[in-house]
């Protein structure tokens, strides 16, 4: 397959090797394409596609021109990194590399096609991880080819001419070719000239077609069909007869590029870039949106949960020393404060790009949980009465906060964070009710769980001092309080849920993993309180119970989708097995010891104040 | 009065809180059917030969525990209020979910675009029909197989092997081959034998083979789920057919399908949304209206969702659940009584505490 594809793209005009940085790349970057259902900027297609190859991205709207305008450049771009030296082996590339060209694995992906045919007929789920990786970079390289090959329609021949232009002639030029192989057999030395350009010609048209089925990954060209509005590629062009006055027009603006592009002529490139964005918007609205294209370019590149993170991180330095000295109270509500509002913006930019409520995948249940703990923490904290504030809740909901943004890009499926949801989630209303709710529901769970955590330290801890005791004496208040608060949103949010499977499935409660998991946070805290309530759960039982919490949130929260059963099968993820089971005994372990350390030294302090 | 005590929830939880996660966990391995017939289902659990109280058994306690503290032991003060009313809530949900599990019968209908059709099918059980000539003459239900043979009827039916989901095998290679026998219909070319039931059961191919005697074609039959050809025979000089399949029953009305849409998001084969554009023929009125996700249909005590699809080479099927649930309203009661009480005493505590 790459010594078919390597031909094609002998038979295209190789220019002289031109870096592109004289080039202004910032309306080229703006360019919208469909990918994955929705429309993004070209850069962050870039930066996706690179990622997937590369690992991560750098200078990716620049490697994205050459990859679509030079591409026999393109290929000695060392783009896939392969880590693991079992697949290097298998590939037969070096083993101290780990980034590798088109062209040095050839040889080897053409070896192990059998191997990779025979892997596609079993259950994915059963290989091994060296097999599923020689599958993936069979993937990737389909995926770069294709890229690779998206404008050789309009990419010049050896004659100056390109394969669109040639096309009306192309029945004609292949009956020709017929007739001479007919003729004089398939041996090119004894053709005449004029049989030796026919079949030149006759060659580079049936490979270029060839080479351009099936190729439709890169969807730039909008076009209006009666009342919907499609993207196509431009090979779809041709391939699916989707062709009008409109996308020849595309294609003749994408082919001005292309050439501004392999002439380093700046002017011709932002000229063609302009006027293409300008069509493009015009025939892509309302889906292709300027200001959204901006604002996704805009969260993309300042990565607005790397500074949300370092924000909280300083604002809980700042709190600590507030805690040790009572000092620098204002520096730490101001960078907590700047931490929120940032986090908030981002997910407001989230909503504005997807045009839907926030949370709708596991990896936005998270950094939403995140800033409703940074939130609820700030909020119980301002709203106690000065002298009895208690800078243990910021600390604490400021570091759940922290932790969470921190795991959340382990939540993710691909490497794009705007993912599309499924029919039975495309619902705005119950997104933005029963899945807000149990979200934040989640969030008070863990908000409290944490500072049942800061509590039984503190306990433990033991110090004599009066302040100290009034620091944890305080927590249990706070504890109690944010425990209401956890059982009105996750039961709320629970039977919000029993309604929403009521509309979508014909029953209110089925049973379901995600269901029960809900259910199970809900039970836990009715039997905490009522426990409590009848004196059954002592105060330090109380605590421990709530701090437990943490335990059900993630059994309830990721644990449920790990069984892979039931409807919502939207939420199955694989791979955080190991991390939630450790979660859970680590925090089994931290629990007991800090009960076991809290009853040996009051007991001692008891048995010590009878003698 | 001790039922009214909030121990008793105390001790009521945690069993319910352990048949809770041994029920999901286990779904993993014997699927959510067979998962909530044993654990959520069943009034016992039995462990051995001991019998432990099962969820209908435990809800049912907390139903009356919440009934008899909210009529004899609430204190009626605003201090009260929002758990009293929370308590509410939580009652109405338990009476509405014993309401839905005493009433509720869950169908489904699959209709091809342009026909229409009255009946609707059970999910899980069976049964054989038996018509004479055209009309239906007897329907003889799957799980009462063992009764077959004393049924009056002009023939009779000896069951000689069952299976709740059948491999189907070469009737010359299978092992109770005995070229002595009669084999009829199907039975000439097929056998079937046992296999591990699927973990849902509407997945299972259920089937069985019998003998046919007092007919004119008595001998060896075998019947399975969906079998593509009825068993046509004579008795008494009648004509009689058999054909085994999910149980049916008769809507109140006639449902056409006039178009299944499945919309993608653009440029991908993801769907955003299915919808179905049906007719509802109810005597003389006839009147459109979609079925889609989120959006179902409710007419005549009966609910219709849009569950499935097949689209193939013949054309586009839409596949319906269709529901028949008296105790609906209740969680959308329950729901709200809930969500005020319960923010009421949010409300209440964290005022009382913060002065």
């Amino acid at each position: 397959m790459i010594r078919f594809f390597l031909l094609i793209l002998i038979c295209l005009f190789t220019p002289p090797s031109f870096a592109s940085e004289t080039l202004d790349m910032s309306t080229f970057k703006k360019l919208p394409v469909l990918d994955n259902g929705r429309v993004k900027p070209l850069s962050v297609f870039a930066k996706q596609r690179m990622e997937d190859f590369y690992g991560k991205s750098k200078h990716a709207d620049r490697w994205i021109a050459e990859t679509l305008f030079n591409p026999s450049n393109a290929l000695e771009t060392k783009i896939f990194e392969i880590k693991s030296d079992i697949l290097k082996g298998k590939l037969g590339v070096p083993l101290d590399q780990d980034h590798f060209n088109i062209i040095e694995l050839e040889s080897g992906l053409n070896a192990t096609k059998e191997d990779v045919a025979r892997l596609f007929q079993k259950d994915q789920d059963s290989l091994l991880k060296a097999e599923k990786s020689l599958l993936e970079i069979h993937e990737k390289v389909i995926t770069y080819t294709e890229l690779l090959r998206t404008f050789s329609l309009i990419l010049p021949l050896q004659d100056g001419t390109n394969f669109y232009q040639k096309l009306p002639e192309e029945q004609h030029i292949i009956r020709d070719l017929k007739k001479i192989v007919a003729q004089k057999g398939e041996d090119f030395q004894n053709y005449n000239e004029n049989e030796q350009n026919i079949a030149r010609i006759g060659f580079e048209i049936q490979t270029i077609r060839q080479g351009g089925a099936n190729n439709n990954d890169f969807k730039i060209i909008p076009r209006k069909n009666s009342q919907e509005l499609d993207w196509i590629a431009p090979w779809q062009i041709i391939n699916e007869g989707k062709g009008s006055p409109a996308t020849s027009e595309f294609l003749k603006l994408w082919q001005n590029a292309s050439t501004a592009y392999r002439n380093q002529d700046n002017e011709k490139w932002q000229e063609t870039t302009n006027i293409l964005l300008q069509k493009t918007l015009e025939e892509g609205a309302p889906k292709a949106n300027l200001a959204r294209l901006k604002i996704e370019q805009i969260y993309q590149i300042i990565k607005p949960y790397n500074i949300t993170m370092i924000l909280y991180a300083v604002s809980i330095g700042f709190f600590l020393i507030t805690f040790r000295t009572g000092r620098f109270t204002l520096a730490a509500i101001i960078t907590a404060i700047s931490g929120l509002i940032l986090h908030t913006f981002a997910i407001l930019a989230r909503i504005y790009i997807l045009d839907r409520p926030p949370v709708g995948t596991l990896y936005e249940s998270v950094i939403f949980v995140s800033l409703i703990c940074a939130a609820f923490s700030l909020l119980f904290y301002k709203t106690q009465k000065m002298e009895k504030r208690n800078t243990i809740i910021p600390i604490t909901g400021q570091s759940a906060a922290l932790i969470l943004l921190a795991i959340a890009p382990s939540a993710l499926q691909g490497n794009d964070s705007l993912e599309l949801l499924v029919a039975v989630l495309n619902t705005n209303f119950w997104l933005g009710t029963h899945v807000i709710v149990i979200t934040m529901g989640y969030a008070a769970c863990i908000l409290c769980a944490c500072l049942s955590h800061a509590y039984m330290i503190l306990r433990a801890q033991n110090t004599s001092s009066n302040a100290a005791q009034k620091s944890y004496t305080n927590l249990f208040e706070i504890i109690h309080k944010t425990s209401l608060v956890a059982l009105l949103l996750t039961a709320v949010g629970t039977v919000l849920g029993g309604i929403w499977a009521d509309q979508s499935w014909g029953r209110f409660w089925g049973w379901d993993p995600k269901e029960n998991g809900a259910l199970l946070i809900v039970l836990w805290l009715i039997w905490l309180q009522h426990g409590r309530l009848s004196g059954h759960i002592r105060p330090l039982a109380y605590i421990a119970g709530m701090a437990a919490l943490n335990i059900i949130t993630a059994l309830a929260w990721f644990g449920v989708n790990l069984l892979g059963v039931g409807l919502h099968s939207y939420g199955f993820t694989s791979g955080i097995a190991s991390g939630l089971a450790f979660f859970c005994i680590v925090e089994t372990l931290i629990i007991l010891s800090l009960w076991v350390v809290i009853r040996k030294k009051e007991n001692v302090k008891i048995k010590g104040a009878k003698a | 009065m001790r039922l009214a005590e909030a121990d008793m929830v105390f001790w009521i939880m945690p069993p319910l809180i352990i048949l809770l996660i041994i029920g999901t966990v286990t779904q993993r391995w014997i699927g959510l059917y067979e998962a909530q017939k044993i654990f959520f289902s069943s009034p016992f659990i039995w462990v051995g030969h001991i019998p432990l109280p099962g969820r209908p058994i435990l809800l049912g306690i907390i139903t009356l525990n919440l009934t008899t503290k909210f009529l004899f032991k609430s204190e009626w003060s605003f201090k009260k209020s929002g758990m009293i009313i929370s308590h509410l809530g939580a009652l109405i949900l338990l009476i509405g979910g014993l309401v839905t599990a005493l009433s509720a019968e869950e169908r489904y209908l699959v209709l091809p675009e342009g026909a229409q059709t009255p009946y609707i099918y059970h999910y899980t059980e069976r049964e054989m029909m038996i018509f004479e000539g055209d009309k239906p003459f007897a329907r003889l239900p799957y799980n009462e197989i063992n009764e077959w043979n004393a049924a009056e009827l002009p023939f009779t039916i000896n069951i000689l092997s069952k299976c709740e989901n059948c491999a189907i095998s070469k009737r010359e290679e299978s092992k109770a081959y005995d070229p002595k026998r009669e084999y009829h219909a199907m039975a000439q070319f097929m056998a079937l034998s046992p296999k591990k039931p699927e973990k849902e059961p509407e997945a299972n191919l259920t089937g069985f083979e019998f003998e046919l005697s007092g007919t004119d074609t008595d001998g060896h039959y075998i019947a399975f789920d969906g079998m593509p050809k009825s068993i046509e025979f004579e008795a008494n000089g009648k004509q009689f057919a058999m054909i085994f399949g999910k149980s049916q029953e008769s809507l109140p009305f006639n449902v056409r399908l006039i178009d299944f849409v499945k919309d993608d998001y653009t440029g991908t084969s993801m769907a955003k949304n299915y919808y179905s554009d049906i007719e509802i023929m109810d005597g003389e009125s006839t009147w459109p209206a979609r079925i889609e996700m989120n959006k179902p249909l409710r007419f005549k005590g009966y609910t219709l969702f849009q569950s499935s699809f097949d689209q193939s080479e013949l054309g586009e099927v839409s596949i319906f659940s269709v529901v028949k649930n008296n105790g609906w309203l209740f969680p959308y009661l329950g729901t709200a009584v809930l969500a005020f009480g319960l923010l009421l005493h949010v409300l209440i505590v964290c005022v009382r505490r913060t002065k």
